[in-house]
């Protein structure tokens, strides 16, 4: 039943060039020239493939949280209280989780930069680790930026929480 | 094998045998002789293809491999926001150098080059062979077996668009080497124990052999190099063809390092109407950029099925 909704669905989304066959989905938007650097001669096809792949799951700007050179107040830093809201599926409709935590560790990767929050959910330690740029994931937003945490990787607050899961802010932002 | 001495024995005592051997001479013009054919008067055959054009594919054809490059790993998201790791293959100008003589009319044979290579590097030989051909001389050369009806013509060159979105392929390339291994890595063996006394024995094979016949039979498994042989990987989904950078993305870890020449062949492990998705128009017998349909420069593999991440029903 499902299959035949998103088989109908696929067939009425805008088609590139008249081209519609079952099996196949073209990607939107369609690059026509592959994405370059001006002043490259020899492109690397992997460097093409991560720019033009991310381009293409920024649909909200979420890679700017992810760019190491921008100043700490506009990108994603270890230590920040951030929300992230998931789809539960790719159905139209589909109901969405939410999850709140501290960002303990960013892995930077290209097209598979991930993140950790940790938050204490009823007394226990979860800890939930977020592709960025997975179609699954709806919005990331950063409720409050960190102050005061002098690391990269913030996995020492497993053992030494300290006064971290105490703010108020994530507890009011987990409601 | 049979020395002249001993014909010529045969033919002064048997004027019969004489005649015969007289018949089936070189020189000899009767009819006899050119039916009885000597090694190296072999039929060959080989399909003469002058003009490329569209044909349809059926359940009983083969269509030609590709070389292919392999260039990393990344990983993409399927229609169901399953995340699928992907290996890049890009085909970098891939050509039919040569059609093979085979033994049988039957039987077909490509030889496909893929790459470039320097005048300079090529040795006379294979330069020749190249010039007489009308083809650059190629990095890498291989021969595919396909049926006589997909035989292309000499110089077609091969792109990503060979391939179709979902299909299946068999990919070949050397495994990585992994040098001299001992017996636990390289052929699984579990060694002895960590402790309880064991003296200067945790990874050894242990015994060889029996008592009788009192001697190490020839292949037994001990250390010694292992990896750098050929490894087939089948049954991989292409997942998404790439027209611009002619390249195509295969679900999973393909065989070797990267930058090296991985051979890729329609899978032929498989009952034949899974090779292709359903309602696919595959491009027969490759991909003809005046004849067969325009494509937009990226298609993606519907993986199909039900949503995995949707509870069933039971």
């Amino acid at each position: 039943m499902f299959c035949k909704q998103l088989l109908s669905r696929a067939l009425t989304r805008p088609i590139f060039r008249s081209f519609s066959q079952a099996h196949v989905i073209v990607p939107q938007p369609q690059f026509d020239k592959p994405l370059v650097l001006p002043v490259k001669k020899r492109p690397n096809v992997m460097k093409v493939i991560e720019r033009e792949s991310i381009s293409r799951a920024n649909v909200d700007g979420r890679s700017d949280l992810f760019i190491r050179r921008a100043a700490p107040r506009d990108r994603l830093c270890a230590g920040d209280i951030v929300t992230v809201e998931t789809k539960n599926s790719m159905a139209e409709g589909a109901a969405t989780s939410s999850f709140t935590g501290v960002c303990i560790a960013i892995y930077r990767r290209g097209i598979d930069t991930s993140f950790i929050l940790r938050n204490l959910v009823q007394k226990v330690g979860v800890e939930m680790r977020f592709l960025a740029y997975s179609p699954l994931v709806k919005r990331i937003d950063i409720v409050h930026k960190g102050v005061g945490f002098r690391r990269a990787k913030l996995f020492y607050l497993r053992e030494n929480p300290g006064k971290t899961f105490q703010l108020k802010l994530l507890r009011k932002a987990g409601k | 094998m049979f020395s002249r001495s001993f014909i010529l024995g045969r033919a002064i005592a048997n004027p019969a045998f004489a005649q015969k051997i007289a018949a089936q001479s070189l020189f000899s013009t009767s009819a006899v002789a050119h039916k009885a054919r000597l090694p190296h008067e072999k039929l060959r055959y080989a399909p003469k293809v002058s003009e490329l054009k569209l044909g349809d594919y059926t359940a009983k054809s083969q269509r030609v491999g590709v070389i292919a490059r392999k260039k990393g790993m990344t990983g993409m998201w399927d229609e169901w926001g399953v995340r699928v790791p992907v290996t890049v293959l890009q085909l970098e100008k891939v050509q039919v150098v040569s059609i093979i003589k085979t033994s049988h009319p039957d039987c077909a044979r490509l030889q496909i080059g893929c790459g470039v290579r320097k005048e300079k590097n090529t040795s006379k030989p294979l330069k020749g062979h190249y010039d007489a051909n009308g083809v650059e001389p190629k990095a890498k050369v291989f021969e595919f077996p396909i049926t006589p009806d997909a035989a292309l013509p000499v110089g077609t060159e091969i792109t990503a668009a060979h391939f179709v979105p979902g299909q299946l392929v068999d990919v070949t390339a050397p495994g990585l080497g992994k040098g001299f291994q001992g017996v636990m890595k390289r052929w699984g063996f579990s060694g002895g124990r960590a402790s309880h006394g064991n003296s200067l024995a945790h990874r050894t094979p242990g015994s060889t052999g029996n008592i009788n016949p009192g001697r190490v039979y020839p292949g037994k498994k001990m250390p010694g190099r292992m990896g750098g042989k050929n490894v087939t990987v089948i049954r991989l989904p292409v997942m998404k063809v790439d027209t611009a950078l002619n390249c195509i993305w295969v679900k999973g870890p393909v065989p070797g390092h990267d930058e090296q020449f991985i051979k890729v062949r329609d899978s032929t492990k498989l009952v034949k109407h899974r090779l292709f998705p359903e309602g696919a128009a595959v491009p027969f017998p490759t991909y003809i950029p005046g004849q067969s349909p325009a494509l937009p420069r990226e298609t993606i593999a519907k993986v199909g099925g039900q949503d995995p991440l949707i509870p069933s029903s039971d």
